[in-house]
């Protein structure tokens, strides 16, 4: 398993990794998420030991990378597909690091085979497509069968059936006991295969907790009104103890309150409704909404802007966090 | 906290086939029960409120077996259950990995990798060929060129051919071997390899070590090859108009040994210039600059400091290291190094900068 503590990576006076502490453990997906630039690869890049933390310290149990036996044993990792000499062989990519951990022949051949890619092992790997480099790099991560697993963005760039079977191998090598740390942008993907989310954002941990929790503890719902007599309706809603926020397309968003309850109170008045829509946040909004917090501060707006699928006019804090300029990835 | 078998959670669960790789025990389910919520975070990141997915059973797997195997640890320190955590999150109890013993990296298996990198590229080839044909064609076209205007060639001239001659292509040959130094490196950055193998071995020094010494041991047997070839081919000819070098001669075999030691040098300058730089480009435009472009600038040079600076250049300071007591430069030490300060001038300028090469790769981030 990993863990991070008070991992802090410090690129001039952009801090891209802001005192990390999180666990992967054992027996399941670990999540890793945050929008583009957040500091997801420089973490796992700190996991590795390829950039060297500012302040903090990361092991793996409980051993820094550098100072594994045999690394290739215990910690298999993807960060990008593409990290292969293009000139070399499939074959013979994956030989030359079995080399170095004194992993036997024949399991080269396995990690082959359970990748798919027997057909073309011997071809050089700088032809291969994506999906293919990317069943490749999973296969340099099985090398070695380790415990830890790592995925950087491991979806990136497949095809539908190149991520179902990636989605699979990952519930699958979690259900083998292994600690499995995939990181994505998207919360979507995210919410299919993590049992457990580690959300990052400009750096900082924002959540560390299973993905049930998270979905639970972070997607409102709220019932969009509207109303040709919002000016005596709104104030009548807020009476009950409901949160009532303005939109700027003169709908308003109550938070707290169920639609029939809604439609009961302008009954009872006899005002008119035009619209009563219960509105389910999704996970994605659930995540933007979290994200976008650990920037915008102060704007009272922006949370339930974010909530907001559809993106109303008008509202700029809408636009995601990492949307944002100066929000640039610093890798 | 470290150990050799610093196992992570793989001693559970099934493995994969195959015979060295086998599945070890799965741990029960109640031993694992009470175990849950302990996590400190230490081993299963689990904040005891369990989401619904997870497989509980194997997820505090590292505890159980932790606890099984080192009982000190659990009985020693009070409060027991986070104490077993961490031993079992130090891995000094794992049981035997699937994938077979499980050793430290030897400096042995870092050689076998990178010699097995070098072999699997096909540039690795081509620039050897490439540094045959151009150290030993040269030296031909040399010789044939000397011979065939034989008769218009004064007296003094026809005195000074020694075994300098036979070698004229390494001049030129060093050049090829020092992209291939370049590219030995430089094409890891290039194509994100450097981190891949930084994962396979994380001791860095250890690892440019390796890659170092296996293109010296290439080069140097390349080199021997191109020097015993460059002289065997010339020489007859040489002595076919009277001009007898023999390698007995101490003077002439030392030359020829030089001449592939200095193509290891150069090997080595452009691998930590490629090292240095990591960029193909880059490191092979600046090994190109100080080995042809920048001698002719300081051969401008004025003055006895201009002459010092110009002879000290790495590849005057290699045409010195073939000199022979025949050349007719090689008497005149203001300008030229004798063969044995040639090497040392040019074996401490490359040992700096591997020196700073090294330092460099061990503090950077890949």
């Amino acid at each position: 398993m990993i863990d991070a503590k008070g991992l802090t990576k410090r690129y001039g006076s952009q801090l891209a990794v802001d005192h990390a502490y999180f666990t992967v453990g054992a027996g399941r997906v670990t999540g890793f998420l945050g929008p583009n630039g957040a500091g997801k690869s420089t973490t796992m890049r700190m996991i590795l030991g390829l950039d060297r933390p500012t302040a903090g310290s990361v092991t793996i149990n409980g051993v820094r990378y550098s100072q594994l036996a045999s690394p290739l044993r215990e910690v298999g990792a993807l960060l990008d597909a593409k990290a292969v000499h293009g000139g070399r062989s499939a074959y013979n990519h994956l030989s030359v690091l079995a080399k170095t951990n004194g992993i036997p022949k024949r399991r080269i051949a396995e990690v082959i085979g359970m990748v798919g890619l027997d057909s073309v092992a011997g071809r050089r790997s700088g032809g291969f497509s994506l999906g293919m480099g990317q069943r490749l790099g999973i296969a340099a991560a099985l090398l070695g069968d380790p415990g830890v697993l790592m995925f950087d963005e491991p979806v990136n760039g497949l095809d539908p059936e190149g991520i179902l079977w990636i989605r699979n191998l990952m519930k699958s090598l979690a259900a083998q006991g292994r600690a499995v740390f995939v990181s994505s942008h998207l919360m979507s993907e995210m919410a299919l295969t993590a049992d457990h989310l580690v959300v990052i954002g400009r750096g900082k941990i924002l959540a560390d907790e299973p993905t049930a929790r998270f979905i639970e503890r972070n997607s409102t719902s709220h019932v969009r009104v509207r109303s040709p007599q919002m000016g005596e309706l709104a104030p009548r809603l807020a009476a009950e103890g409901w949160e009532v926020r303005q939109q700027p397309d003169y709908s308003v968003h109550v938070v707290g309150a169920d639609p029939a309850r809604i439609g009961d109170v302008a009954g009872q008045n006899g005002l008119w409704l035009h619209e009563l829509t219960l509105v389910q946040s999704s996970l994605e909004e659930a995540f933007m909404r979290l994200t976008a917090d650990s920037v915008e501060y102060h704007s009272t707006n922006a949370q339930g802007a974010a909530a907001d699928p559809l993106g109303l006019p008008g509202v700029p804090q809408n636009v995601p966090a990492w949307g944002r300029p100066g929000s640039e990835d610093p890798e | 906290m470290s150990s050799e078998q610093p196992r992570g959670a793989q001693g559970v669960g099934p493995r994969w086939s195959g015979d060295g790789w086998n599945p070890a025990p799965l741990p029960t389910a109640d031993e694992n029960g009470s175990n849950v919520d302990t996590g400190d975070g230490g081993v299963s990141g689990h904040n005891g409120n369990g989401s619904g997915s997870d497989v509980g059973g194997r997820q505090s797997a590292p505890d159980v077996t932790a606890r099984q195997a080192e009982p000190p640890a659990t009985a020693t320190t009070a409060p027991a259950a986070p104490a077993a955590s961490r031993a079992g999150a130090s891995g000094t109890t794992r049981p035997g990995g699937a994938a077979g013993p499980v050793t430290r990296i030897t400096f042995r298996e870092a050689l076998d990798s990178e010699w097995a990198k070098i072999r699997t590229v096909r540039s690795t080839y081509w620039t050897l060929i490439i540094a045959v044909l151009v150290s030993v064609g040269l030296s031909v076209v040399i010789t044939a060129a000397t011979v065939a205007t034989w008769n218009s060639l004064s007296e003094s001239t026809k005195r000074s051919i020694s075994v300098s001659y036979t070698l004229a292509g390494v001049n030129f040959g060093v050049l090829v071997i020092g992209v291939l130094g370049v590219l030995v490196i430089s094409s890891e950055y290039s194509s994100g390899m450097i981190r891949t193998s930084l994962t396979a071995l994380p001791r860095r020094v250890p690892l440019l070590a390796a890659k170092a010494t296996v293109l010296a041991v290439l080069c140097l047997v390349i080199g021997l090859v191109i020097t015993f070839a460059s002289y065997f081919l010339n020489a007859p000819f040489y002595g076919g108009k009277g001009v007898s070098i023999p390698l007995g001669h101490t003077a002439n075999l030392r030359a020829v040994l030089a001449a592939a030691v200095y193509l290891v040098l150069v090997a080595l300058m452009g691998f930590a210039f490629g090292a240095i730089l990591r960029h193909t480009a880059g490191a092979i435009t600046v090994t190109v600059g100080v080995m042809f472009v920048l001698p002719i600038i300081t051969a401008f040079l004025p003055g006895s400091v201009g002459k010092f600076v110009n002879k000290v250049m790495p590849s005057n300071a290699g045409s010195s290291m073939m000199s022979t007591a025949q050349d007719a430069s090689s008497t005149d030490t203001s300008t030229h190094l004798t063969p044995l300060s040639g090497f040392l001038v040019l074996a401490c300028t490359v040992a700096v900068l591997c020196a700073i090469a090294f330092a460099l790769f061990e503090k950077r981030d890949a």
